[in-house]
């Protein structure tokens, strides 16, 4: 069959240099590559929310931090803040992940956050029932890094009222 | 001369057939010639040497990364992919600026994207076609890329979406952005 010339110096140079195609477990383990730490991420925010919720839900409620810092603080105390932003860092990364993937690109940053976000949270809930028919101290180990230093952060981010301002405490 | 029967074969069945056959390569390879020289000279100053480096460079990366093609893409989408990316690497090279050279068609622009008659016969006049080059010269890159996709080569919101690797929503605002950048600036030479 008859080419164009074109056609024949572009296949020539082919040949010359040798050129073979890419094999195709180069650009399955390429796109593996970027789904792989898409998928660990999303595990890792599913994990998180089920650190968050077992840190609201078995909260030791610490009539210290009421007195000293009032209702709405009170509130946030109950909450693993470290372990929510983990879970908006390990959101983040994911959908940076799923948007290089292959087909990534068809969707808006915005889908794919949202994606991240409730796979994340429907995977953590998952996990937090199941981990709920086990035994007390088991699954306090499960969630012993969101939990365990969660009042000595929440002083860090609220300090207590004293600790603002000593001076206000001097007698005069 | 007798045809050949794989002259009729569709784009995705050459590419299938090409891994086994490179005879069928050669024919997507004379399919996308003409296509892709349209494609450059619309898109670049490029002289005839650097159509043919650029065509070269093309296909050689068509060829090597051939096992990556998807088939859920259309195989036109794929090629003006690899072809815009060399574009990309080309002006990187030679640090030149992105530019649309439409000099036979920079007349038609105006009609393909306006509907306002004022504005098209406004610019209908041989001595305006300079003031429509200019005028395009000034759009972004990325605006001036989408105009030549979807007005010069034709390509459906997907297929740009699937080219530029943008959703198809932000084609068109991309789209519409560019034909009021354009719309701003031709009328902006109407009134001077």
């Amino acid at each position: 069959m008859e080419h164009t010339n074109t056609t024949e110096k572009i296949l020539s140079a082919i040949e010359d240099k040798q050129i073979t195609p890419l094999p195709k477990w180069y650009f399955t383990a390429r796109n593996s590559a970027l789904w792989l730490p898409g998928i660990v991420t999303t595990l890792l925010g599913a994990y998180t929310i089920a650190g968050v919720l077992y840190g609201i839900l078995h909260a030791e409620w610490d009539n210290g931090i009421y007195i000293e810092h009032g209702n709405p603080l009170f509130l946030i105390a109950a909450i693993p803040l470290l372990w929510v932003i983990s879970f908006g860092v390990f959101c983040v990364m994911s959908t940076t992940l799923l948007r290089k993937t292959s087909s990534g690109y068809r969707h808006t940053t915005l889908q794919l956050l949202l994606v991240s976000v409730a796979s994340s949270i429907l995977i953590g809930l998952l996990f937090y029932t199941i981990t709920q028919n086990e035994d007390d101290n088991k699954v306090k180990t499960y969630y012993r890094y969101p939990t365990q230093h969660q009042r000595e952060y929440f002083n860090i981010i609220f300090p207590k009222p004293a600790e603002r301002n000593p001076a206000s405490l001097r007698m005069n | 001369m007798l045809e050949s029967p794989i002259m009729h074969l569709s784009d995705e069945m050459l590419v299938i057939e090409a891994k086994k056959d490179q005879q069928h390569f050669a024919v997507l390879v004379d399919r996308y010639v003409p296509k892709l020289t349209h494609y450059i000279r619309r898109r670049s100053a490029a002289t005839p040497h650097d159509i043919d480096d650029l065509l070269q460079n093309i296909f050689i990366k068509v060829w090597r990364n051939i096992n990556e093609y998807d088939t859920s893409l259309l195989f036109s989408s794929w090629i003006y992919r690899i072809a815009h990316n060399e574009m990309i690497d080309w002006y990187r090279r030679e640090k030149r600026r992105s530019t649309l050279s439409l000099d036979d068609e920079a007349q038609n622009i105006v009609s393909k994207l306006f509907a306002e008659e004022d504005l098209v016969a406004q610019f209908s006049s041989q001595e305006q076609r300079a003031q429509i080059k200019e005028a395009l010269g000034t759009l972004d890159d990325k605006y001036k890329e989408i105009l030549l996709l979807r007005f010069f080569e034709d390509k459906s919101y997907e297929e740009i979406g699937d080219i530029l690797r943008i959703p198809p929503g932000t084609v068109a605002v991309r789209i519409n952005r560019a034909k009021k950048q354009l719309q701003k600036s031709l009328t902006d030479y109407g009134t001077h």
